[in-house]
């Protein structure tokens, strides 16, 4: 049930989030990453979005110029998994309301927040939207709190 | 609060414009690589290093605010490849602010970069600790997913107790995250898990579905390893997935259901008909899918319950539905679960509508990893009538499409599915063999040969196709014997004139030189005597006789030497003769020149057949064929000093057989072959220059070149002859003269005798090579008959060339008979006075042959030479003088080639303990009378397959039949008539194909496919023992990707037992670890050990065992010989009939 990994790419390439839930050297990342890329970009879009890689499966989806990438073990299922980045793009879509290539680049640490909220060490820990969107909101409201305290001081 | 909180956000809001400082670090920051990437690399790195710095520079402050701020940014760089570790520890620093901004870029560049890093966590735990019993919640669950990504084997230890406090948390967001984290905790030290155990699944009980979900999913990891602990909760599980809607949770139960029905099948009969009914109920095709797998992987199907096919039969159509839905992921799913329920129920395949359909079109789908998936059940598809259908689809597949290439690992999988669905069960399902090897010829043009506008094939693919397919066509050449001709036509000739082969695929010719030295009669079979082709496809090869083809071949492999004399370089007359000595691959050249040998064989024993009356030969044939061997000898000293050994030891031997020919054949006098290489340079110079487009200039070079070429070609052969004078007398040049002038009259009276005679068999030689063999041929029908283009030039050389010493008279005489008859001109040499006939020497017509024809060669099975046990009765010290018995056999005549050198030592090698034990029992015992029985045996045994009980397969080949002289050697076996019966058998069988040959579809036609010969049970091969054994230790290395829960693999849940003690055979994971490792290894190396113990006892053990599984397959008609071991050698199994229209079982 595992994810091994979500990343996200951009048409050209570019590696937009990246998030290992394995223990994998800065090296290998850049390896994996690079291959999975070209195999990935070169791919039509009726293909089907499941690739066998290695020991693992890779399942990808695009959404407008990103390509959602996910890695899970052999035996998970894989429709399972678009499922999960279908529910992190709402999610996103949601919390920067119409969210676009350009939100998640310069707002990456809020993307990161969200995925911690709905992915949890590579388990889907909460498969209620309001519940991951109301957690994420919820600890905004704490940084702006500091924030607060910051400019009063 | 709450309204406080959005005063302060709208506050905030206002003040944003002001800039808040570090967000504009952070944006500067991504706007800059954004511009910079638009630039150019260099600018890209250099921004990037200039960032990192700064980011540095930035830690070093004491501000929280900016380390935070340049924290973050690495985390964004991290992104781009940079490693992060080294500020670990401001990270940590970061993560302990009180403020919950810091705090939480801290947790998030902690998730990022922390990885195992022992020392620092223990830093960590604190912080940790401290966050957790926070009051604020959402600390608490930011503390959480920290651990729960980051936790080691030390902290999980420290940490153990917080964390199942926070299991009791009031707040589900934390109960949850805790449950999760705690599964963390327990792969790191597992002693947590027995002392817990019962709070986890108190948990399954709780308020919240999400905490549920979370619990379930702990339990589903925790269960794939040690799936025992959790069977008594079985009802409990059950309950959960009556009751929730949730799908992300059913999913998960149905997951954990997978693992536990493995160790309770019972469970199967409650539990199928609660999935059947979901999965029919929902509409999601995830939770579909998921119901499917936890059927199938659950084991809960198996495949003589005529039950369970039922439920697989709805779980395949509810699948078919995927496929109407023109998903391409549900169509790959589909395809998933497809392919496992048809590997359990193949016969679903046919009985649910459409589904073979549906697999065919994924077969033809354009994506490669659907295509993929199809193919690997495509051969469960093939039965007899479809065959050809899906083999041509799956052949269509190669063709390249839209600009898109086929990969070169595609083409192998393809190449091996055809080769498999076709040799499947004995080439059941093959209508007829000539659409096979035609198929087999579209595999190699569509693979390894490239079309005009195709893309090369990779050589390492190129190589493994070419072997595979090499190995099939040689599979097929000596195991259906009536596809041989077949093979011939359509694919060994084309393909050995064929320069692309040697260009791109020379693997191949290793197998197709075999094939057609070793069934090189087949060419002549189609004509003189086994006229059973239809008429209507091979006309032109009927009415071609085979002496002109096979020339025409020799010519094309051996005529490099023409045009070295020519001085061409460019635009050769013979090209493949020329590549071929490119040919770098000692296996090739090695087979080849053995098949060069054997052909020249054929064409001696063509020429003995169609010109030898009396056992005399006309002097014009007999030069030609002296021709014929001069130049396989200038050919095959090519390699003479070639670097391999095997090469060099071949090419020298043969080459000092066939100059004792030469000699005997041409009394030392190369006169005639001079006459005749001369000519045929003069025909191919004057081919090249009338192909010239110049006219005077051309004719001016040409006559000079003439010169050149003609005085080198005089020195080579001068050469040549001053080697052989010294060997042999020297007066004969003179005798030579002197009969030259009285055979000169001689010739005038006889020749108009001869004249008819020899214009009949020219014109026979001419209309063959009319169409076929090209540039070859062509040649050939010059010096036979010298046409009169070939006249002009003819006539010029001599004079041009008349510094030669005795030749110059001899020419002149020449001219004048090429004037009226070419025939003249050759007779002119012959020195006896028989009216031009001379005798062929023995060594050609008797010695030649015998290497070759003594025995029919029999399909091997691939292992069989491995299962042979060493004959007891063989003392040591004969193994030791192994080159005697190889010399012994070579001289008896019957041994194939040196192969058998090798063979021979090679199984000598394989049994070293078992000969020096046999060494102890049988000192002193009398050796000669061994050797003398040894002998005896061999006398019968030409392969020395197995002891004296293996009787060599007769001889089937047609020739045979019509040359008895051969068999005189051959076992008695041939005069026992089953080969004229199984000739007469496939006979038939392509009589009866021919009839049914107008129907569209290609019937099946009774074909004799030679069983293999082998010895017992072929997996009891050592290399198939050693091959799985040696995976074992390859996978016992771990993917990177591969979760680390290994500790629960040998972890046996009692919770009885008392924890102290656990305690202290588990102190750390990483322990549990290294010793889960040794373990393995040691289990690794015990099998290994096993295996070779097995392999050492392997030639009694297999003995044995190949007694009796050779007494079942055994047919019953021949009961008596049970108990031999090679018994199989004799079988031949001919397609057992399903319908009557098919062949009938034949075994001799």
């Amino acid at each position: 049930m595992a994810i091994q990994f979500i990343l996200l790419l951009s048409r050209q390439g570019k590696m937009r989030l990246s998030r290992w839930y394995q223990t994998v050297s800065q090296k290998e990342k850049a390896k994996i990453t690079k291959e999975l890329t070209t195999l990935i970009l070169s791919r039509r879009t009726k293909m089907c979005s499941v690739l066998e890689y290695k020991e693992i499966k890779i399942v990808y989806r695009r959404y407008a110029s990103l390509f959602f990438v996910t890695g899970i073990e052999q035996n998970d299922n894989e429709l399972l998994a678009l499922e999960t980045m279908h529910r992190f793009v709402e999610h996103m879509d949601k919390h920067y309301g119409n969210v676009c290539e350009l939100d998640i680049i310069f707002g990456f640490e809020q993307a990161y927040h969200i995925l911690d909220e709905l992915i949890l060490d590579g388990y889907v820990h909460e498969s209620s939207k309001k519940e991951v969107l109301r957690r994420v909101s919820q600890q905004d409201e704490l940084e702006n709190m500091d924030e607060f305290d910051n400019i009063l001081t | 609060m709450a309204s406080f909180q959005i005063q302060n956000s709208d506050v905030l809001a206002r003040l944003k414009p002001f800039g808040i400082s570090f967000e504009k670090s952070l944006h500067d920051l991504i706007k800059g690589i954004r511009s910079h990437s638009k630039e150019s690399e260099e600018s890209l790195s250099k921004f990037l290093n200039d960032a990192i710095t700064e980011c540095k520079n930035e830690l070093l402050s004491t501000d929280l605010e900016i380390k935070a701020m340049a924290v973050l940014k690495l985390v964004y760089l991290e992104m781009y490849g940079f490693e992060m570790s080294w500020c670990n520890f401001q990270v940590l620093e970061v993560m302990s602010s009180n403020k919950f901004q810091q705090k939480r870029i801290g947790y998030l560049a902690a998730i990022q970069s922390f990885k195992n890093e022992q020392d620092l966590l223990i830093l960590a735990t604190n912080q940790f600790k401290k966050d957790l019993n926070s009051s604020n919640p959402t600390e608490i669950g930011l503390a959480l997913s920290g651990i729960a990504t980051i936790v080691t084997p030390n902290l999980s230890k420290d940490i153990n107790d917080d964390v199942i406090l926070k299991l009791n948390h009031s707040k589900p967001y934390i109960r949850k995250k805790a449950i999760l984290a705690m599964y963390k905790i327990f792969l790191r030290f597992p002693e947590s898990l027995k002392i817990n155990f019962n709070k986890i699944i108190e948990k399954l009980d709780d308020s919240d579905t999400s905490v549920i979900s979370a619990t379930i999913n702990v339990i589903c990891e925790i269960s794939k390893k040690n799936p025992n602990i959790f069977i008594k909760y079985l009802p409990k599980f059950f309950t959960i997935l009556e009751t929730t809607s949730n799908n992300w949770l059913i999913i998960r139960i149905l997951k954990l259901f997978q693992s536990l029905s493995k160790v309770e099948p019972r469970m199967k009969k409650k539990i199928c008909p609660t999935i059947l009914s979901l999965m029919l109920k929902t509409h999601a095709s995830s939770l579909i899918y998921e119901c499917i797998n936890c059927i199938v992987n659950g084991n809960m199907l198996s495949p003589d319950s005529s039950k369970d096919k039922e439920t697989a039969k709805i779980c395949v159509e509810q699948i078919m539905k995927f496929f109407e839905t023109r998903d391409s992921n549900l169509k790959f799913v589909g395809l998933l679960s497809l392919i496992s329920l048809i590997k359990l129920f193949p016969s679903l395949l046919h009985k649910v509508p459409n589904v073979s359909k549906t697999l065919m079109n994924c077969i033809t789908d354009e994506d490669l990893i659907i295509k993929r998936k199809a193919l690997e059940i495509s051969q469960l598809l093939v039965t007899e009538d479809n065959i050809a259908s899906i083999v041509q689809s799956l052949l269509v597949q190669l063709i390249p499409k839209d600009h898109s290439l086929v990969p070169d690992s595609f083409k192998l999988e393809i190449t091996n599915k055809i080769l498999f669905i076709a040799s499947d069960d004995n080439y059941m399902n093959i209508p007829n063999f000539r659409w096979y090897v035609a198929v087999l010829s579209d595999l190699l043009n569509l693979t390894v040969i490239p079309s005009a506008s195709g893309v090369l094939t990779s050589v390492d693919t190129a190589d493994e196709i070419s072997s595979k397919v090499g190995g099939e066509l040689k599979i097929l050449a000596t195991r259906v014997p009536s596809s041989r001709h077949v093979l011939f036509e359509k694919i060994i000739i084309p393909l050995v004139q064929d320069e692309k082969v040697l260009k791109y695929c020379p693997m191949l010719l290793r197998d197709i030189y075999w094939i057609m030295g070793e069934y090189i009669e087949e060419i002549g079979a189609s004509v003189s005597s086994l006229d059973v082709e239809s008429p209507s496809d091979d006309e032109d090869t009927q009415s071609i006789a085979p002496l002109g083809r096979l020339v025409g071949i020799f010519n094309a492999l051996v005529n490099h030497r023409i045009d070295t004399l020519l001085d061409l370089t460019s635009s050769q007359n013979f090209p493949i003769s020329s590549l071929i000595l490119d040919i770098d691959n000692p296996d090739v050249l090695s087979i080849l020149v053995q098949a060069l040998v054997k052909l020249f064989n054929s064409i001696v024993s063509a020429y003995s057949s169609l010109f030898v009356l009396n056992g005399r030969i006309q002097q014009d044939k007999a030069s030609q064929l002296s021709y014929f061997l001069f130049k396989l000898i200038k050919f095959l000293e090519n390699w003479e000093r070639h670097l391999n050994y095997e090469v060099q030891e071949r090419t020298t031997s043969w080459l000092e057989f066939l100059r004792l020919c030469l000699e005997a054949i041409t009394d030392n006098d190369y006169s005639e072959i001079e006459i005749l290489e001369k000519r045929e340079v003069e025909y191919y110079k004057k081919l090249s220059s009338s192909s010239r487009i110049e006219n005077t200039k051309g004719l001016s070079d040409e006559t000079r070149s003439f010169i050149d070429e003609d005085e080198s070609d005089e020195n080579s052969v001068e050469e040549d002859e001053e080697e052989s004078d010294e060997e042999s007398d020297d007066s004969e040049e003179e005798s030579e003269e002197e009969s030259e002038e009285e055979i000169d009259e001689q010739n005038e009276q006889e020749g108009e005798e001869g004249l008819q005679e020899h214009n009949g068999t020219d014109l026979l030689e001419i209309s063959n090579e009319e169409d076929e063999t090209g540039p070859g041929a062509e040649e050939n029908a010059d010096f036979a008959s010298s046409d009169s283009k070939g006249l002009m030039n003819i006539d010029e050389t001599p004079i041009s060339n008349a510094n030669g010493d005795e030749i110059a008279p001899h020419d002149v005489n020449d001219i004048s008979h090429f004037n009226q008859n070419n025939e003249y001109a050759n007779e002119n040499e012959s020195t006896d006075f028989n009216n031009g006939y001379s005798e062929l020497p023995a060594l050609l017509t008797q010695v030649l042959p015998s290497f070759f024809k003594c025995y029919n060669l029999n399909p091997i099975s691939k292992n069989a030479q491995r299962n042979i046990a060493l004959p007891e009765d063989i003392p040591n010290d004969e193994i030791e003088d192994l080159q005697d018995i190889t010399d012994d056999i070579s001289v008896s005549g019957v041994e194939e080639d040196t192969y058998l050198d090798l063979l021979m030592k090679k199984e000598a090698s394989y049994y070293p303990e078992v000969t020096s034990f046999h060494k102890d029992l049988m000192e002193g015992d009398a050796i000669s009378t061994k050797k003398q029985q040894r002998l005896e045996r061999m006398k019968y045994d030409p392969y020395y397959l197995a002891s004296d009980t293996v009787e060599p397969k007769p001889n089937s080949r047609i020739k045979d039949l019509f040359k008895p002289n051969f068999a005189k050697s051959n076992s008695p076996d041939v005069l026992s008539g089953t080969p004229s019966i199984k000739s007469m058998d496939s006979l038939k069988g392509l009589e009866a194909h021919r009839k049914r040959k107008k129907s569209k579809r290609p019937v099946k036609e009774r074909v004799l496919i030679l069983s293999e010969e082998t010895i017992g049970n072929e997996s009891g091969d050592p290399r198939d023992t050693d091959a799985p054994s040696a995976n074992k230790s390859t996978k016992a290395k771990r993917d990177p990707l591969k979760r680390g829960s290994t500790p629960f693999d040998s972890f046996l849940f009692n919770s009885s037992t008392d924890p102290m003690l656990q305690e202290g055979e588990s102190n750390d994971s990483n322990d549990i670890d290294l010793e889960e490792m040794r373990r393995k290894l040691e289990k690794a190396s015990v099998k290994k050990d096993k295996t070779k113990k097995s392999s050492k006892n392997g030639s009694h053990s297999k003995k044995t065992k190949s007694e009796k599984t050779s007494s079942s397959k055994k047919d019953k008609s021949q009961p008596d010989k049970a108990d031999t071991l090679a018994e199989d050698s004799g079988v031949v199994t001919v397609k057992k009939s399903k319908k009557k229209k098919k062949s009938k079982a034949i075994i001799e």
